[in-house]
């Protein structure tokens, strides 16, 4: 969905620190027990416009298989937008949770 | 800006574009470790890792146009590098100043005066309130007409006439050529047929003759 995907990203970077498109990626994937996919695709756009608007920071690592990653890790500023999407989040769940079990 | 800091632009560009060519190749080439491990064939491996991110080259070209920032800078200098030349040849610029300035004060004078005579001062009572109905300029229905753009007939143009509430009155024109000669030799003339009430309607203070009526 539009606008989940900086959320998803941002609160996996709260949790489990610095980490690259890939194991973003991956975690997602494996934390929301298969059901959310990540569109590789968009990821990448969606970090480049994170990193303009200075929510994560990113630098280039060799990893342990001697490959190079961009790592990202989060801002202040991206915690404090990440505090904003949450509530914004459980809202519209709250919300649309009403209207559907409204009878 | 001198020139070589304009080229080092564009080399920055070119390595904005290689950063995202090896973060993307750093990401096929994890997912393609772990189809292997899955037990895929390596090359079948590459080829679904490449299906999965999508259209590539077109995702590349998305997550570079992000970069507004880069492209912004770019303007900014080719304006300094601009201003720069101006400076450095002042009578070109003189001269490139001046022509736009006759150019830009001819246009505007011109506009002045068509406004002025043609649209300010119609030969009717209220110009101001006047508006026109039509079709959109380049649309089309069925039938002949002439010009680019389709015209009302009359059976529209009475449909509006009886139905339009939004205007005090309406009245329609056609352009035509008449001969004004009664038998013998032609003479011709530029005309306009006009609905019964044109005269009434517009207050009309232009002409001579006698303006005819609304047909009761």
């Amino acid at each position: 969905m539009q606008g989940t995907l900086t959320l998803l990203v941002l609160r996996t970077l709260e949790s489990r620190g610095p980490l690259h498109g890939y194991a973003l990626c991956d975690h997602i994937h494996a934390v929301s027990d298969e059901l959310l996919q990540v569109e590789e695709g968009s990821l990448y756009p969606a970090l480049r416009r994170m990193e303009q608007d200075g929510w994560i920071l990113s630098k280039w690592e060799i990893t342990d298989k001697g490959r190079k990653a961009k790592v990202y890790a989060m801002t202040p500023r991206g915690r404090k937008q990440l505090a904003e999407e949450q509530e914004t989040w459980e809202r519209l769940t709250r919300g649309v949770t009403r209207v559907l079990r409204y009878s | 800006m001198p020139w070589y800091q304009r080229w080092r632009n564009v080399f920055r560009a070119d390595r904005l574009h290689n950063e995202l060519e090896d973060e993307f190749q750093y990401h096929l080439a994890e997912t393609v470790d772990r189809l292997v491990a899955d037990g895929m064939p390596e090359s079948e491996a590459w080829r679904e890792a490449r299906l999965r991110m999508g259209n590539y080259s077109l995702q590349k070209e998305k997550t570079r146009d992000m970069n507004v920032a880069a492209w912004l800078d770019a303007t900014r200098a080719d304006l300094v590098y601009g201003l720069r030349q101006l400076r450095s040849n002042p009578g070109f610029a003189g001269i490139a100043v001046l022509s736009l300035a006759l150019g830009i004060g001819a246009n505007t004078t011109i506009f002045q005066l068509v406004d002025a005579i043609r649209l300010k001062m119609l030969p009717v009572e209220k110009p101001q309130e006047l508006a026109s109905i039509d079709f959109e300029p380049g649309s089309t229905r069925l039938g002949a007409w002439y010009g680019r753009s389709a015209v009302l007939t009359y059976a529209q143009w009475e449909q509006i006439r009886t139905q339009q509430q939004a205007l005090s009155g309406v009245m329609a024109w056609s352009a035509d050529g008449f001969s004004l000669a009664n038998g013998g030799e032609p003479r011709y003339a530029e005309g306009l047929y006009v609905s019964g009430d044109f005269f009434s309607r517009s207050r009309s203070s232009g002409g001579t003759g006698t303006h005819i009526q609304r047909a009761r």
